[in-house]
């Protein structure tokens, strides 16, 4: 597995451990959680455990269910912001 | 009595305003002073109109970070209700699930200052199309409260907010379960902004930009019940404007989503005149609905 199928592997364990209703697989991650059982609550349990796992804050223009309800948002968003962290990591080393 | 409380909430007031001037002056961001004074001042031309314990801002959420930042150098900090520290999933919370974070204070000689920064005008849980801020807030007027110049938003677009703010507090499971979230005052803002602004808020203009923003079910919503307490032909012109039929489905329910929207079992007029809207509807919450109550109690609450 590469670095981005590992971040969304472990996205969508982390979406499954929060949304008891529905077991999302690999081919539903461009379907919208919230058809898939997510609610508010699951939605702010699943965003706590992401920065958690990932060591990160999500932006607060993220913080939203209609910015997060895939699981391919959801990847990019956390792509994005590692990205930024290895950048400002590869500037303080050089 | 009433005098001496009348006379507390003055001095309040223009202390608040005294603690915003210089943190406005440090905004270069789009702001808005909503609500309290500013919208007594569009609504019935005199301050005081609604009482405020608090000023509440309208600002961009990618904004936050900069003007909070701008709060602390003037001597603001987070009131946090529930816990000492600042908590990460109480951000995520207020971020996600409302229209505002934390109230920031600041503790004066005689007073407690505090100021709410809004960063949407609907709700957290909106799944909709979401109304640009900075384009909301690019048409400001200049108002001048407690020798403060402040920017606050035009009669329309002060209506839009009311009207999307009376809804929220009207469907809210949590707000219905734990205040009374249904007032006459309400109704009454709604009424004397819309008699006393009537060609700012036309009815061309209003429906424009209802259409534009998708709420015109909500514009009918709020506009209806007004229209129960004030008997009035210009407001009924509004009604019958906006009436459609997703409008009047949402009439008699309650919540503000679908899984959460349920059938009032009771008219109107019970609802206004409840003082406990919790016991309308506490037989018909589900465990879900519960557990969101006690959650949103801990964070917003501090209970």
């Amino acid at each position: 597995m590469n670095k981005t199928e590992n971040i969304q592997s472990k996205i969508l364990e982390i979406v499954n451990a929060n949304n008891k209703n529905n077991e999302i697989m690999l081919e539903q991650v461009d379907m919208e959680l919230s058809g898939l059982g997510m609610d508010s609550i699951d939605f702010i349990r699943i965003i706590v455990d992401l920065e958690e796992a990932f060591g990160l804050e999500i932006p607060d223009e993220y913080l939203l269910m209609t910015e997060m309800n895939t699981i391919t948002k959801m990847l990019n968003i956390i792509i994005s912001i590692l990205e930024v962290s290895d950048s400002k990591n590869e500037q303080i080393k050089v | 009595m009433m005098e001496h409380i009348k006379k507390d909430i003055a001095l309040l007031n223009i202390e608040q305003y005294m603690q915003l001037r210089p943190v406005l002056s440090q905004i270069i961001s789009p702001y808005a002073v909503i609500k309290g004074e500013a919208l007594s001042l569009l609504c019935y031309n005199k301050k005081s109109v609604r009482r405020s314990q608090d000023i509440d801002v309208l600002i961009e959420r990618n904004n936050l970070s900069i003007i909070e930042k701008v709060l602390i150098n003037n001597g603001f900090e987070v009131l946090s209700k529930s816990s000492k520290t600042i908590n990460r999933e109480n951000r995520i919370i207020y971020l996600s699930q409302s229209h505002q974070i934390e109230p920031y204070i600041k503790e004066t000689k005689n007073h407690y200052v505090q100021i709410d920064l809004n960063f949407d005008i609907f709700w957290g849980e909106y799944t909709s199309k979401r109304v640009d801020m900075n384009e909301f807030l690019s048409d400001t007027i200049e108002m001048e409260i407690y020798g403060a110049k402040v920017k606050s938003l035009p009669p329309l677009k002060a209506m839009i907010q009311l009207i999307l703010h009376h809804f929220k507090d009207m469907n809210s499971i949590y707000l219905l379960s734990t205040r009374k979230s249904i007032k006459f005052d309400m109704f009454k803002d709604v009424y004397y902004l819309l008699k006393n602004n009537y060609e700012a808020i036309s009815l061309d203009k209003l429906y424009t930009i209802s259409e534009k923003y998708e709420i015109i079910p909500y514009v009918y919503y709020i506009l209806y019940y007004t229209g129960m307490l004030f008997d009035d032909d210009l407001l009924k012109k509004y009604v019958t404007a906006f009436q459609t039929h997703e409008g009047e489905e949402l009439l008699n329910c309650y919540g503000l989503n679908e899984s959460e929207r349920r059938k009032w079992k009771c008219d109107f007029k019970t609802r206004l005149e409840s003082e406990s809207t919790y016991d309308l509807i506490k037989e018909f919450l589900t465990d879900k609905d519960k557990e969101k109550i006690e959650i949103n109690r801990k964070v917003f609450l501090g209970e």
